[in-house]
């Protein structure tokens, strides 16, 4: 076999050669590179006769060097001056250059509306095309032109397609649509419309058309999630099959659907008494509010049917949608309940697995929003943000792990992080890596605050960084460090006495090294804590002053700011103790007379800065204004905004003031995860529960099963007939697709044993005419007499299309159409069309 | 047409009337399309509206509000918000690693009145606090739309790599791609799952020449296969090519498919099955020999070979991240089962194509999850999974991975060696395999800091890394001139720190340990080296003679140390979790025979060993 295949291939290899090299010859077309070098010879004179050539070839290329032209942003020629070259080519047979022209289109035809109309004529005799990719095609490029004068006509045949038997052509409808929406912006006036077809988009049993619809649905009408009512139920089912891009935003309109017209889940105490009477309260709007040790939840039942079906997300590729999952169980759900859905999980696989920055920064940002409302649920995964030695260009990413990380402390990992954080700021220590140390140093922070101990540990941990010099940490890192011993101090300084004189020490004996923002970060410090112990300033002032002149420009400012401090405060003491009438004694204070003496130097600064700030004091102390001088030196001040932040409300106390550690991140990840209010009311509740015969407004309204004028196995039959559970096929079912697909394969039309698909298949899409249709009658009566009513229909649309003017009729087909669907449903989904009954028992 | 304008008009004034309901809503619209390569060089831009900047128009204002983003020579960039270059307008960049391109998207942010539930808000009388949350997260969208393009090019042009050239050479095919993936500027969902919809809509090149090349390599190929049983899966050529000579559609999607990823009846000549497993290790040790107190040094050792000890080595924190590849050319609709040895990692929550059908009950055990997969492959090239073992927390009974030792090769170094102590050494440990013949481009960072205890020093030192023993490769400088002494070369400083004063703690200098392209396994390569500080450097320092270090610790000693020490490598044929292939069946093919291949990859591309 061998051998005798040999000599042919040989023979075809050598054919081959020969081949190439005359065609290469010929044309210079074989190969890209060859054929992209012919192509850029084309003289823009050429190109306008080979636009206007009737050899396809020809105008193939001509299209290709325009697209090329086009692609590679080079301006040498006008590309708009070929427009009606262009255009008048659409009636080419090749779809390839159609697709070719509607980019060109796309791009050109809002400069010349006229010409662009000659176009549309063709474009719409292909929508009557059989194959649907091409009807596709057509609807996509008449939506694509953005010509206001269109639009109706548009409309008026995106009305005709919407009940095309292809789900591709439905598809594109709901995206067509979008354009529409979009281009008719301004005036509105298709609004009304749109939506009336959404309403049939969203009910198609095509899983991809319900893709489409969602997408429709969330960028047009995003509150409008009453349409959803009739479909919720449905749509959980189907969650799975639904394109993975569609997804992430039907969950989101699923979530904010549960939130608005479920009530909330209830929690039931299980902890105490076994008997009967356990408490229950409703969920409240941060879980950490529950009071009970144990509880269970329960669910609406529409609610967990929602949930349920998440879980079968789990697997996605998408990061999309297991953000959105996330967020649906952290809207809807306790913590407990979402660690267990492993959703947590798979957000951190989709940020370990992925190699897109940007993805990864995204992710991590939802992390720490989530990890500041809820800690609990990353926990299990801090190793992962812990950071690593190399690879840290990408300082962005690193930050956020340091975030993330300072969220996730607690009193048993503390030790570990705090130990770990210390070790980066050692390590990073370098001009490039500063936002890492600052941010470890914030984190640092954040983990002091669980304990006095620690708190304690950590400022001294931060002094001796201070004072070893050889670390020579950054300047803007030790304005950070100081800002953060400041925060510590200031919140509660009779406690750490001791750090601030460890931190007088520093002044005393770092006189160079440290930087000059740093030293006069700690002398502000020392004015501000003079209020508090005003022991301890007047000798550190006296120590300051011998060294003034060597001092940085920061830190003599900050000095003699130190100096009029202490001498208001004195001032005021003296005044206390000595009554208000007394004099206070100006030469004979020590104070006042440092306080003389850093005027002087400052009176001869070479910053004018200085110099001012020194006339202002002193002309504020010369003329007696002491009260002055106390309101504007002694003032209480904020604890800084940074502190605040860190201090800051409560995990999710309320969903108002949101937690510190979300601030600074993006606005659209903070959107996106913003906790949705309830708002179903338990007033609505009991209305609902008085009038008790109301009908379920969740109750499935009947959906648009078009797969029955498929004449082929689909993949929508595919899926649909393959159970609701999961993605495809349970085992047992496998073994029908493969049957299905050996049929298919052996070509036995229509035979009995598929058990996939009733409709014979592999049957071209053709009209058949009534007689045609009746003749197959007997051997399934109902389903055939349903179909007849939509051939019928199909009859009349594909005549409306081509005779285009009889105008209104497609009203009559749709609703012939609701007359069948009805019928449809009854097949399809068995509970759904008396509603009523079985919708009470669903409904609680 | 006047008509319809008059019709217009006068929805417009009741339009007016109703607007003041509407409420505002966020849409976002995808305005330009741009390829760059790693130097920021416009490859391919694709403009879907007339008012889209071009690329040169776009990339002036970019210079001047966000020049930072030009300065990145093929790096990594992130910026979660977007770059925002006006008003309602943001940039989203991707960089593809594997094609060094960027990808940049342009996208307008409309805001529209959305017409919200009129009813409800008439029947109560009040009006609704607006419903916040649950907003579109466009960024997130946009980037993974970037990503996901980048994955469809590849996968329609059956590539590993995309390089510049071939886009410019498919300036068309590309343009119809993007065409597909961005509708009206938004995502095309049903395009973008399923890459199969690319091929029929933009069918492969089919002109004479590409289908005699096809068939005279397709049976080429048979008779080399026949001859050498095939190699490792690492043919990239597609042998599925029309065979109808004219480019006209091949049929609707709607026929013969079984399922949505897969078009009926493919016929490949060759019917061929590989799956690429890939490993990347990612792990971080603490070595804490040094962080022993009282550390004494044995002058006596300065040659004497010690023991590797690993359980001085602490895992700070590791994960390996799997992918598994598939390449699948295979007829009909066959259904494929793999059956996977997971070793008992703990594979996570991994992430599986759609096509990747699970059995039994979805709430069930998900470690089985990857113990057996079950799919019916879309054609071509597509990812079947991705997974991440989680080191820290790894089943202790997990049997390929034994936490100190990730991977075949293994290193440990020490400082402080030598009569004078300022020697180091590093040891690698590389196991022996009988699946793997030899380790690929092993390289080893070494970074030295400055020691802590140092008190103050000199700039403009001229210490030297002097090489005194290697048994493998060459050590070269990272950065800096290349040429010169390949054993010993200058330090550099690092220019970024000019100029504050504060050089020492940051001297991040990098040496690279180079091995040649492949190193043998079951090899145990060795480094010593010695820090020699110039004359006037130790002399000023240490304030006397070289004699004098021995006695200096802890005085005003100045040491430079080796810190860090981070390793890449990759090997072919195990994977570094011990997962394995156990059988990949075929399930119901009436093929009777097919080629199947499985290839193994390791890699480690962030393994870092740190003294504490």
């Amino acid at each position: 076999m061998v051998d005798s295949v040999n000599p042919i291939a040989s023979v075809l290899e050598s054919a081959r050669t020969i081949t190439m090299d005359a065609a290469a010859v010929a044309s210079s077309k074989l190969g890209e590179s060859s054929y992209t070098q012919y192509s850029k010879k084309i003289t823009p004179k050429q190109l306008r006769t080979m636009l206007n050539s009737r050899n396809t070839r020809d105008l193939k290329d001509a299209m290709k060097r325009i697209i090329s032209l086009m692609a590679s942003d080079d301006t040498s020629t006008d590309l708009s001056s070929y427009f009606a070259d262009v255009v008048k080519n659409i009636t080419s047979n090749d779809i390839k250059i159609k697709r070719l022209i509607c980019i060109y289109l796309l791009r050109f035809a809002e400069r010349e509306p006229n010409l662009t109309l000659l176009s549309v004529n063709s474009l719409q005799k292909t929508i009557s095309d059989t194959n649907p990719e091409v009807r596709c095609f057509a609807i996509r490029s008449l939506s694509d032109m953005k010509i206001a004068s269109l639009n109706p006509m548009i409309l008026y045949t995106l009305k005709t397609s919407v009940t095309d038997p292809s789900a591709l052509v439905r598809y594109e409808v709901a995206f067509a649509l979008l354009k529409l929406f979009k281009n008719d912006e301004e005036e509105g006036e298709f609004r009304e419309e749109i939506s009336n077809l959404l309403k049939d988009l969203l009910a198609d049993a095509d899983p991809r058309v319900i893709s489409g619809a969602v997408i429709l649905l969330k960028e047009c009408f995003p509150s409008n999630l009453e349409l959803l009512h009739g479909h919720f139920r449905r749509y959980c089912r189907v969650l799975k099959e639904i394109d993975s891009w569609a997804q992430g935003p039907l969950i989101d309109l699923l979530a904010k659907y549960c939130k608005q017209y479920l009530p909330r889940p209830m929690i039931i105490d299980c902890s105490s008494e076994e008997d009967g009477s356990a408490k229950q309260i409703p969920l409240p709007d941060n879980c950490s509010e529950i009071p009970f040790m144990a509880y269970n939840v329960s669910y609406d039942p529409d609610l967990s049917l929602f949930l349920d079906n998440l879980k079968t997300l789990i697997y996605s590729p998408n990061p999309i949608v297991i953000l959105a999952c996330c967020n649906a169980y952290f809207q809807l759900s306790v913590p407990s309940h979402m660690i267990n859905s492993k959703f947590p999980d798979a957000l951190v696989r989709s940020y370990l697995c992925s190699s897109n920055a940007g993805l990864k920064d995204t992710i991590l940002q939802s992390i720490i929003y989530l990890s500041a409302l809820e800690p609990t649920l990353f926990q299990s995964h801090l190793t992962q943000f812990f950071l690593s030695p190399i690879n840290n260009n990408n300082i962005g990413i690193s930050s956020l792990k340091l975030r993330i990380l300072s969220n996730l402390v607690n009193a048993t990992n503390v030790k570990g992080i705090v130990k770990e954080l210390q070790h980066y700021i050692i390590s990073f220590n370098s001009k490039k890596y500063s936002k890492i140390i600052i941010e470890s140093s914030n984190a640092l922070a954040k983990c002091g605050q669980l304990s006095t101990k620690l708190e304690t540990y950590i400022m001294n941990w931060f002094i001796e960084l201070m004072e070893d010099e050889c670390t020579n940490l950054k300047p803007s890192v030790l304005d950070v460090i100081v800002n953060i011993i400041r925060q510590l101090v200031q919140n509660e300084p009779r406690r750490h006495l001791a750090v601030i004189l460890k931190l007088s020490n520093v002044l005393n004996t770092q006189k160079t090294a440290l930087a000059d923002n740093a030293r006069a970060g700690i002398i502000w410090l020392f004015g501000e804590i003079a209020g508090i112990c005003f022991d301890i300033c007047p000798d550190l002032l006296r120590q300051l002053i011998p060294n003034f002149v060597d001092e940085g420009v920061e830190s003599r400012g900050q000095i003699l700011l130190f100096a009029a401090k202490l001498l208001s405060y004195d001032i005021d003491k003296f005044k206390e103790s000595h009554g208000l009438e007394v004099e206070y004694d100006f030469k004979n204070s020590r104070i006042s007379q440092m306080f003389n003496a850093v005027l002087f130097f400052c009176k001869v600064d070479d910053e004018f800065d200085v110099r001012d700030r020194a006339r202002c004091f002193e002309s504020l102390f010369n003329s007696k204004k002491f009260e002055i001088a106390s309101l504007l030196l002694q003032a209480p001040k904020p604890l800084p905004l940074y502190y605040s932040q860190m201090n800051g409300t409560r995990p999710g106390q309320n969903n108002v003031n949101l937690p510190s550690s979300i601030v600074g991140l993006d606005q659209e990840i903070q959107n996106y995860c913003k906790y949705i209010p309830w708002t179903y009311t338990a007033s609505e509740d009991n209305n609902t529960a008085a009038e008790e015969g109301r009908e379920d407004i969740r109750s499935e309204s009947p959906v648009k099963d078009y797969s029955r004028y498929k004449k082929s196995f689909s993949s929508s039959s595919f899926i649909s007939k393959s159970s609701s559970s999961s993605r495809a096929f349970a085992s047992s079912n496998i073994h029908g697709i493969t049957n299905g697909i050996d049929q298919l394969d052996l070509k036995k039309e229509g035979s009995d044993t598929i058990t996939l698909n009733t409709v014979p298949f592999n049957k071209k899409y053709k009209l058949q005419s009534l007689d045609e249709f009746f003749q197959d009658i007997p051997e399934k009566p109902k389903p055939r007499l349903k179909k007849k009513i939509i051939i019928q229909e199909e009859e009349e649309e594909e005549e409306e299309a081509e005779e285009d003017d009889e105008e209104d009729s497609d009203e009559s087909g749709t609703s012939s159409d609701d007359g069948v669907d009805d019928d449809d449903t009854d097949d399809t989904e068995s509970s759904s069309d008396e509603d009523s009954s079985i919708d009470e028992e669903l409904h609680p | 047409m006047y008509v319809l304008h008059n019709k217009k008009q006068c929805f417009k004034e009741i339009d007016k009337d109703s607007r003041k309901e509407h409420r505002e809503a966020r849409m976002s619209i995808g305005l330009g399309y741009y390829i760059l390569d790693s130097s920021h060089n416009l490859v391919f831009e694709y403009l879907p509206s007339g008012e889209s900047p071009s690329f040169d128009h776009l990339s002036k204002k970019i210079k001047s509000n966000y020049s930072e983003l030009l300065e990145h020579k093929g790096g990594v960039t992130a910026h979660a918000d977007g770059y925002k270059v006006g008003t309602n307008l943001k940039l989203y960049v991707y960089f593809s690693v594997t094609n060094r391109l960027y990808y940049w998207s342009l996208i307008e942010f409309k805001q529209h009145h959305d017409m919200t539930a009129k009813k409800d808000d008439e029947g109560k009388g009040e009006v609704k606090t607006r419903v916040n949350g649950g907003e579109n997260n466009d960024g997130m969208v946009q980037k993974y739309l970037l990503e996901k393009i980048d994955t469809i090019i590849l996968e329609y042009f059956d590539k590993d790599t995309i390089t510049t050239t071939k886009i410019m050479n498919n300036y068309d095919r590309i343009s119809l791609i993007f065409h597909n993936c961005v509708n009206g500027g938004l995502p095309n969902v049903d395009y973008l799952t399923y890459e199969n919809r690319f091929k029929d809509i933009i069918p492969m090149r089919t002109d004479f020449s590409s289908v005699f090349n096809s068939t005279a390599y397709n049976l080429q190929q048979v008779v080399t296969q026949q001859h050498l049983g095939g190699g490792g899966g690492s043919s990239s050529f597609n042998g599925r090519h029309d065979n109808n000579f004219n480019t006209t559609i091949r049929r609707g999607v709607d026929d013969d498919m079984i399922v949505p990823w897969r078009n009926g009846n493919i016929k490949n000549a060759k019917n061929e099955l590989y799956i690429d497993m890939k490993e990347d290790i990612h792990v971080n040790f603490r070595n804490q020999i040094k962080n022993r107190k009282g550390r004494t040094y044995d002058n006596n050792n300065s040659n004497g070979i010690r023991v590797n000890n690993p359980s001085c080595m602490k895992l700070m924190n590791g994960y390996i991240t799997g992918v598994i590849d598939v390449r699948s050319y295979l007829n009909g609709n066959p259904i494929v089962e793999m059956k996977l040895n997971t070793c008992g990692n703990d594979m996570g929550t991994p992430s599986l194509h759609p096509c990747v059908e699970l059995e039994g009950d979805m709430n069930g055990d998900d470690d089985k999850v990857m113990d057996s997969l079950k799919f019916i492959p879309p054609d071509g090239k597509f990812c079947l999974a991705r997974y991440c073992v989680d080191l820290n927390k790894n089943n202790k009974n997990a049997v390929g991975v034994n936490n100190r030792d990730i991977g075949l090769v293994n290193v440990t170094f020490e400082n402080g060696l030598g009569p004078q102590r300022d020697e180091f050494e590093v040891r690698l440990n590389i196991k022996g395999s009988t699946m793997v013949e030899h380790i690929e481009d092993l390289k080893l960072k070494l970074k030295f800091v400055l020691n802590h205890s140092a008190m103050s020093c000199e700039e403009d030192s001229s210490t030297k890394i002097k090489v005194l023993r290697t048994s493998h490769g060459r050590i070269s400088v990272v950065s800096g001139s290349m040429g010169g002494d390949e054993e010993e070369e200058e330090e550099e400083r690092d220019n970024d720190d000019n100029g504050d004063g504060n050089n020492y703690g940051c001297r991040t200098d990098r040496w690279e340990w180079i091995f040649d392209k492949e190193t043998a396994t079951g090899s145990l390569p060795v480094l010593r080296g010695c820090i020699e500080y110039s004359k006037e450097y130790t002399g000023n320092v240490n304030g006397g003679s070289d004699s004098n270090i021995g006695s200096a610790i802890g005085n005003n000693r100045v040491d430079f140390e080796l810190a860090t020490v981070s390793m890449t490598y990759s090997y072919l044929g195990q994977l570094a979790s011990g997962c394995r292939v156990i059988a990949l069946d075929l399930v119901k093919s009436n093929v009777a025979r097919v080629f199947k291949g499985v290839k193994y990859i390791t890699r480690a591309t962030e393994y870092t060993v740190e003294t504490c």
